[in-house]
């Protein structure tokens, strides 16, 4: 058993799927009418149960990795509470469909809180740094976790049944390629969490394609996209800081490109099991530059 | 009375002897340290790039340690290995580029002491006993400056200090020599 558990492909790829699909089933018999929202609980126990299995919930010592697992666990419910707080001051003080307000309380709020947990992460290594030679580093990685959380926020928006698939599909391979590309550059840790979130959303796709759980085929929500999102663009950029050797930043924009071509088959292939095929495949299309970057600096793995 | 007090200040000078302040020879010193491999073997490294000041004043039988170890220096003999140690995984050399144990008591006897001390890695530091062994002190037959050295040892787990990663897969136990000369100031 013991054997079992301390395998890199339970910890990070049998443990969040099994968990993630079974906060799936949990979160549609108990709550079909917010079943939807809350789905982002499934990617939270997926990733959680991963934080479990390889270095354990502790807060001491508070390194980049113990405020990284803290942020990914913690900033993605600020999303619920700010759209609850928006449905508040929309109902209240805000006047109609305000899409200023909307933006600021649901997107910019949370985006902004990312940005300063990704400062937080890497500021042991800018206070050893001059301001000159750290801006540069600071300007990419925070802009990094700004794009990948207003992305994917923004993706969340959209209600349309045909552009959830590429919502779903555009987490699922941006953590695959988040995963590949820091176990190529040797941090193995940051990889077997990004494959996690990758299963755990692979758990709860794989559920929406049965009609009896009554969740849109491919549908994340926002919760659930910022709940993955988060981990995804916090290790992605810590990787360009911490491992060794760095992650090459042009990897970076890289996996950006990944939403903007799963967004491609929504447009062109009308038969649903055809785009469940089609579209993960388009959108690891950029994730083979970033690999190639990743390789180049880092090389093959080895065990 | 000035020439009295400096007589027996000479006089006492033997009985008491003196504190030598020493330089670490980051030459002549590694800490070496030995992990188990997935129950198959025991993988050696030893990090390459050392600091630090030694005090000995072996007449009382005491004095003090500080070194400080470089952590991105580690060297087991395959690179994408030591890559993988210095990442987050394990060591986190960006974040904690230093590991520093500072001697909080020191008791010499003859050519062995024992150094307790306090172990900081990875921005958490325990205490741990270093069993000293082979303490010699002396001419350099080349330089002709004062050299001691000696050989410590000591174990640890490293859970003890966060390094969590593939746990119980990769031994907790750590065993760590260092192989150390000082040349006096």
């Amino acid at each position: 058993m013991q054997t079992l558990i301390s395998h890199p492909a339970f910890q990070s790829a049998l443990a969040p799927f099994v968990v993630a699909v079974l906060m799936v089933l949990a979160v549609t018999r108990f709550r079909p009418d917010l079943s939807s929202q809350w789905l982002g609980l499934a990617i939270l126990g997926g990733f959680l149960s991963t934080v479990l299995l390889t270095t354990g919930l502790s807060i001491w010592p508070v390194t980049s990795t113990q405020k990284l697992i803290f942020s990914a666990l913690t900033l993605p419910v600020f999303v619920i509470l700010m759209e609850w707080l928006y449905r508040l001051l929309a109902a209240r003080v805000l006047p109609g469909e305000s899409v200023k307000g909307q933006f600021f309380i649901t997107i910019f709020l949370p985006v902004a809180l990312l940005v300063a947990a990704q400062c937080w992460i890497i500021w042991p290594v800018l206070m050893r740094q001059e301001w000159a030679d750290a801006w540069p580093m600071v300007l990419r990685v925070t802009g990094y976790v700004a794009a990948i959380g207003t992305i994917f926020l923004g993706l969340g928006r959209l209600r349309e049944p045909e552009k959830k698939l590429a919502q779903g599909v555009s987490i699922l391979v941006l953590g695959l390629g988040t995963g590949i590309t820091c176990l190529l550059v040797a941090t193995a840790l940051y990889a077997q969490l990004a494959f996690a979130i990758s299963a755990s959303v692979g758990g709860l796709l794989l559920m929406t394609l049965f009609p009896w759980c009554r969740i849109a085929l491919g549908h994340v929500a926002s919760f659930g996209l910022f709940a993955a999102a988060v981990p995804l663009a916090l290790l992605g950029a810590s990787a360009t800081v911490y491992a060794q050797p760095h992650l090459p930043f042009w990897a970076l924009p890289c996996l950006m490109a990944i939403p903007l071509l799963a967004w491609w088959p929504t447009i062109r292939v009308s038969d649903p099991w055809l785009k469940v095929v089609v579209t993960p495949l388009l959108a690891f299309i950029p994730v083979i530059p970033a690999i190639w970057l990743a390789w180049r600096a880092g090389g093959p793995v080895s065990f | 009375m000035k020439k009295m007090i400096l007589l027996a200040a000479v006089l006492l000078l033997p009985v008491t002897g003196w504190a030598a302040s020493y330089t670490i020879d980051p030459q002549h010193t590694y800490p070496n340290f030995k992990i188990n491999h997935l129950g198959f073997s025991t993988l050696h490294g030893r990090f390459g790039k050392t600091s630090g000041s030694l005090e000995m004043d072996l007449a009382k039988g005491t004095g003090s340690v500080e070194i400080v170890i470089d952590v991105a220096s580690i060297n087991t003999g395959f690179k994408k290995r030591d890559d993988h140690l210095r990442s987050p995984d394990f060591f986190n050399a960006i974040e904690f580029p230093e590991i520093r144990f500072t001697s909080t008591k020191v008791s010499i006897n003859g050519k062995a002491a024992t150094i307790v001390g306090d172990l900081t890695i990875m921005g958490v530091t325990r205490s741990v006993t270093l069993d000293v062994s082979s303490i010699h002190c002396g001419v350099h037959p080349f330089s002709k400056k004062d050299v001691c050295g000696f050989d410590a040892t000591t174990e640890f787990n490293r859970s003890d200090f966060g390094i969590k990663y593939a746990l119980p897969a990769v031994g907790d136990k750590v065993k760590l020599d260092i192989e150390m000369e000082a040349i006096k100031k």
